[in-house]
């Protein structure tokens, strides 16, 4: 490799225009994009890469797509093989063993040539409405393993050489229950990536692939510097920390997840091996997921403005055992580990951060991104419905400031669907939707308030499914801070109220429905 | 939503400083029968003034702003100004006003005491927003304070479902007794907000009456009044925003008003509104909320009004300030519009033009970061203390500064107004440079490298957004600094053009002076079939029949916009398209524009309407262009000095604008200077001036 010595001026502008095509690729997705998915709830991310896959900048919109571009990419070229690879290919993937998260995540990958040569790769990743699997919307908390979750892509040719192989994804989109919108968001991804291609050849034809190489290696080596000193800020020393996850998807069954973290100077390990084994449940995380936990918390404690690129996490060593919950492999389902499980991992990472720079740490938030699907036949409309959404709670109190209440945390940042829409477009009826006071911990410094939305079927039948998490378990305060109130799953039927387990799943007929209320954070400190 | 930028300019003292007309004296030939028009332009550090006499005589204004009663220097330009052309605020014909004040009393918080009644289980709607957080991993950064305290806010016993129909009666006696205890708090608005109000109202008119029988506020409005659109936060939030600032903007109307009155002026005056269009006062008094974004107006209107002038079928529109720059786009001469623009992070649903922001300006502060790299902004030195050669304390290295070492500014600014410390610069250069490894003039030319990137990133981000591709564009930059980075954004980008408009630094209050009236109407509506278009066309004709009734003048010519907001079923967004009375060719509207924003269309999925719109504009009489036809187009340069350009020192010409006539060819490296502006040419360009005084920069190659 090239020595990359860039003066301060030259690092900037390389920065700010190799930063300006990943958030082009990016906003161009969101731009023409079919689904809610990615349009409104910006769940996908965009990067620009070198030839081997190294990641030079990216462009994510929610923190949990933080670990997943670096490693999916150069994993899916080494396995396809760059020499197979020729101008106007177009890879798709969306195998969570190599590196993704989740099989609604698909990846759209593609080469970039410079005078025949391969230089760099633009790709971009998005959670598509439906990949097939047991329940619509392919994230069923009650699979027992990956077959039922959807349909499993790895790195293949959609276009060969500029042709669409019309044949594959005939068969992808056979396997897909919504064949014209995924079809719409696949074709979204191409021609974002294609804007990133162009982006890439005007500023080869400026700077020439040397310069571009020089500016590549630069970047990742000044991300690098960047995540070195935020580490520093924090005082050397090692903590270790166990949070439990309480359900599975299929039953509620207390999953350890262990985290040990040592600083040392400008380095930090993170060794998840004492973690618990991969279940036969939906909330196995890929280890990539894992990754991107630490990388989100080490931004969260540090310096909020670290660059993601493979520099990010150079200095950062993670360790994680093969088959475990926090690096599942084959045939563990896995599509809940977003929702569920990486919640619990920043949760553990926290504590054990906690115990040698607990005046950096805040104390544990709502610990879910409590997702609820309700989704049925409408005989009115005559069509199918799914209402899916997920739910804010109360954020952990933090050394010198309150928690905020009815907030997204940690690794998703999505916004509500107005009441009024929902009411408007499903045989539903908010029944009420607000704050719920006084669950945030207390202390001298409180937890954010958790939230509450109650949901009624207006007519019809319906199947619910929600998880969130906390119900069983309480988000910590820390130094004397009390805990948050946990969270409550309430259906409420004909027959009466009953209180569900944290990940749930019944019918409803008109007239039913369901309460979910998310846990608080904890508190900070003593009372004054 | 940042404040309103503070101009980069700063003055030694508050005299008032006439920039006469060009090419002629500073008194205006005396015109008692023809056209007199001015606008004054309100801004955080000075309130702007044009007048504009009838063959388009421009003399501009710059006096300081007074923050306390921003009507004082209203008054004190209005009246200034005219004497200096000897005229009097008795022959003005048209008057408009840009006011900053709605804007600062909700970025100070500096507003009414609102409370609020909603329906049960919904007294958060403002709270929770929109339930996500502004900084994905700045866990610090939180959401707005609502404007409304949760201790004044009650809920009331009633119910609608969403098509309007009554699922619990409004309890009008336990509602009197729920609002009593709002009293104690001494509030001045509530605002009445129920879920689904949009489609039926009358719970919230009820409501209403009660809350005002109850006597617990001197005002109690329905938020469905100020805007009547489906989402409950969007609308509530709209709603709580107008309540906060009335008050204010009333008292402010009223002074304003006596103030002109007793100035002796006789013609009626308009506002500027955030849409672009004008307000009349009494308009505004009822409908404050239009006028919280109009900062950002005035100059996009003008930009609006120059490109069409100038047949620029695509413009990007670039007014930078001290700190931050407003970036929009517009296409064959009409602005992008929006109606989800937010002030100081708060929602506001109602029409505006579209301006994205970025935190970079003449004041952005250079800085290292911990990995080596030379960052500009998004700090900002702002008014206070500025940049070092500001000599107002500053300490810290500026963009302004780079452009003070590389001698892109000269010693002076305001024609010799305002002095700058070069001296100062250079030496807090030479001395940063030193920390960096680089010379003084590399770390100020490396300074205006990375604002060019970090401004070509904003550019380069809209672009894509609103799918439109740069090299088919032209760039209107204006702002006191706008001028001085045109020529590198312009190339950076490949863009066909850079055009600096004739006042750049003033641009805002020149470019106010042609805005037409406009008034705004919205209605909700449910059309998911063609048999929905009978009574789309009669809800058109009830707001054509309020517009009537709100119109001053309504024999005037009168422009109808009928629109409608629609989606594909299932979609979260809206598009705003023309209405067609046939629904095929609504549909085919609808597609054909979902196509050009979105890339695609989708001639499988149900369309539905949710928002009939009529937008009523009586576009005012243009006022002439002022020519300088007349004037000879060769120039000489009024001196040399040395410019620091691409690593090493030239000898370039500096120009005066004012010399410049129609024809005026200026070959690169340049800089010409204005009273309000300077403009920097590189070396690869050429500079045009045509008959109406407007530059063109362009790349040599393509005229030679």
């Amino acid at each position: 490799m090239r020595d990359a010595t860039l003066n301060p001026v030259e690092l900037e502008i390389a920065r700010n225009r190799l930063e300006s095509i990943s958030e082009e690729v990016g906003t161009a997705l969101i731009q023409t994009s079919y689904s809610p998915n990615i349009k409104d709830r910006r769940d996908c991310s965009a990067g620009i890469y070198g030839p081997d896959g190294m990641l030079i900048s990216q462009a994510e919109h929610i923190p949990l797509h933080l670990g997943l571009m670096p490693t999916l990419i150069k994993n899916a070229l080494a396995s396809y093989g760059t020499e197979h690879l020729v101008d106007g290919d177009v890879l798709l993937t969306n195998n969570p063993y190599l590196g993704g998260s989740h099989l609604p995540d698909m990846c759209v990958i593609t080469p970039v040539f410079w005078q025949e040569t391969l230089v760099a790769v633009v790709a971009n990743m998005a959670h598509h409405v439906d990949v097939g699997g047991i329940t619509p919307g392919s994230m069923a908390t009650h699979a027992t393993e990956i077959f039922q979750e959807g349909l499993r892509i790895p790195p293949v040719k959609l276009f060969a050489a500029g042709e669409l192989r019309d044949e594959l994804l005939a068969v992808v989109l056979t396997n897909i229950r919504t064949q014209d919108k995924t079809r719409g968001d696949i074709m979204a991804q191409v021609a974002a990536n294609r804007l990133g291609e162009r982006r890439l050849h005007e500023l080869l034809e400026e700077w020439g692939s040397q310069r571009f190489d020089v500016s590549a290696t630069a970047l990742v080596e000044y991300a690098a510097r960047r995540t070195r000193s935020a580490i520093e800020q924090l005082p050397d020393g090692t903590g270790t920390f166990t949070d439990y996850l309480e359900h599975d998807g299929n039953q509620e069954n207390p999953l350890a997840i262990t985290a040990t973290v040592e600083v040392a100077g400008d380095r930090l390990t993170v060794d998840f091996s004492e973690t618990t084994d991969q279940v036969a449940g939906a909330v196995n995380c890929s280890w990539a997921v894992t990754e991107g936990c630490v990388a989100y918390v080490i931004k969260l404690l540090t310096d909020s403005s670290l660059p993601s690129n493979a520099g990010l996490m150079q200095p950062i060593e993670v360790t994680t055992r093969e088959g475990s919950l926090v690096a599942a492999t084959f045939p563990a389902p896995v599509s809940n580990g977003n929702i569920q499980t990486s919640q619990r991992i920043v949760d553990a990472l926290l504590g054990a951060f906690q115990q040698f720079a607990p005046e950096h740490v805040p104390a544990a938030s709502s610990g879910s991104m409590s997702i609820m699907t309700i989704g049925g036949f409408d005989h009115v409309t005559g069509q199918y419905f799914s209402y899916v959404e997920t739910y804010g709670g109360g954020q952990g109190a933090m050394p010198d400031q309150d928690g905020a209440s009815a907030v997204h945390t940690h690794m998703t940042n999505t916004r509500n669907t107005p009441c009024e829409v929902i009411e408007r477009e499903y045989p539903l009826r908010v029944e009420a939707y607000r704050i719920v006071e006084q669950t945030g911990g207390t202390g001298e410094y409180s937890g954010g308030d958790g939230l509450l939305r109650r949901l009624t079927l207006t007519r019809g039948t319906a199947q619910v499914v929600a998880g969130t998490s906390r119900v069983t378990t309480l988000p910590w305060g820390l130094a004397g801070g009390s805990a948050g109130q946990p969270g409550e799953v309430i259906r409420h039927g004909n027959d009466g109220d009953e209180t569900r387990e944290s990940m749930t799943r019944f019918d409803v007929r008109s007239g039913e429905g369901i309460t979910i209320q998310t846990a608080g954070g904890g508190g900070y400190g003593q009372q004054q | 939503m940042s404040p309103r930028r503070p101009s980069r300019y700063h003055r030694k003292n508050s005299r008032t400083e006439l920039y006469p007309a060009k090419g002629r004296d500073a008194k205006m030939m005396s015109q008692t029968d023809g056209q007199l028009h001015m606008a004054v332009d309100t801004g955080g550090t000075f309130t702007d003034v044009a007048v504009r006499g009838e063959d388009g005589q421009m003399s501009v204004w710059k006096l300081p702003s007074t923050p306390t009663a921003p009507d004082d220097a209203v008054i004190a330009g209005v009246e200034g100004a005219l004497e200096r052309v000897g005229r009097s605020p008795g022959e003005l014909t048209r008057f408009v006003h840009g006011s900053t004040v709605a804007t600062n009393t909700v970025i100070t918080r500096d507003g009414a005491r609102v409370g609020m009644v909603t329906t049960r289980g919904f007294r958060d709607v403002l709270a929770i927003a929109h339930q996500s957080r502004p900084a994905i991993y700045d866990q610090h950064k939180r959401r707005p304070e609502p404007l409304i305290p949760k201790e004044a806010i009650v809920e009331a016993s009633q119910r609608m479902d969403a098509d309007g129909a009554v699922l619990v009666d409004l309890d009008e006696v336990s509602l009197a007794e729920t609002v009593k205890p709002l009293a104690t708090l001494e509030l001045d608005v509530i605002v009445v907000s129920f879920l689904n109000a949009y489609v039926n109202p009358e719970h919230e008119q009820r409501a209403v009456a009660v809350v005002q029988d109850a006597g617990v506020a001197s005002q109690v409005v329905a938020a469905t009044s100020i805007s009547a659109e489906m989402r409950e936060y969007e609308r509530s939030s709209t709603a709580a925003i107008n309540a906060y600032v009335s008050p204010k903007i009333t008292g402010y109307i009223q002074r304003l008003e006596q103030g002109l009155t007793a100035a002796g002026m006789k013609t009626s005056w308009r506002m500027m509104q955030s849409s672009g269009g004008l307000l009349s006062p009494s308009d505004a008094a009822d409908h404050p909320a239009r006028t919280v974004l109009s900062g950002l107006a005035g100059g996009v209107v003008g930009a609006a009004n120059w490109s069409q002038h100038l047949g620029l079928q695509r413009t990007v529109s670039f007014d930078i300030g001290g700190t931050s720059t407003d970036i929009a786009l517009i296409r064959d001469g009409v602005p992008d519009e929006t109606l989800a623009s937010e002030i100081a992070g708060l929602p506001l649903k109602l029409p505006a033009v579209d301006v994205h922001t970025i935190g970079a300006g003449g004041g952005s502060i250079a800085w290292l970061d911990p990995g080596g790299g030379l960052r500009v902004g998004p700090h900002s030195a702002g008014a206070e203390p500025g940049p070092i050669s500001y000599q107002r304390g500053g300490k810290a290295p500026t963009v302004t500064d780079a452009h003070v070492v590389l001698g892109r500014l000269g010693h002076e600014l305001l024609g010799g107004e305002f002095q700058l410390d070069a001296a100062a610069a250079r030496n807090a250069m030479v001395a940063w440079g030193e920390t960096i490894g680089l010379s003084a003039e590399d770390t100020a030319e490396g300074i205006l490298r990375v604002i060019t990137a970090t401004m070509s990133r904003g550019i380069r981000k809209v672009s894509v957004e609103r799918g439109i591709d740069l090299r088919t564009c032209d760039l209107m930059a204006f702002g006191g600094a706008g001028p001085l980075h045109a020529a590198d954004l312009a190339q950076e980008l490949g863009m066909q053009s850079a055009v600096i408009p004739p006042r750049p630094g003033i641009a805002s209050a020149v470019g106010m002076l042609d805005a037409p009236i406009r008034h705004d109407y919205a209605t909700s509506v449910e059309a998911k079939t063609g048999a929905a278009l009978e009574k789309l066309q009669q809800i058109f004709e009830t707001m054509r029949a309020r517009a009537a009734e709100q119109l001053d003048d309504p024999q005037a010519e009168t422009n109808y916009d009928l629109l409608v907001d629609a989606r594909y079923i299932g979609q979260s967004y809206e598009l705003t398209v023309e209405f067609d009375a046939d629904w095929e060719r609504q549909r085919a509207i609808f597609e054909d524009m979902h196509e050009q924003n979105y890339g695609f269309a989708d001639p499988d999925a149900l369309m539905e309407i949710v928002v009939a719109r009529l937008v009523v504009t009586q576009q005012l009489e243009h006022g002439a262009l002022e020519s300088v036809a007349s004037i000879t187009a060769d120039v000489t340069p009024s001196s040399h000095r040395d410019v620091y350009i691409d690593g090493a020192w030239r000898d370039v010409p500096i120009y005066d604008r004012a010399t410049f006539g129609a024809k005026t060819v200026i070959a690169g490296p340049a800089v010409i200077e204005q009273f309000d502006s300077t403009i920097y040419l590189r070396p690869d360009q050429m500079a045009e001036n045509d008959t109406y005084d407007f530059l063109h920069i362009r790349q040599a190659t393509e005229q030679e």
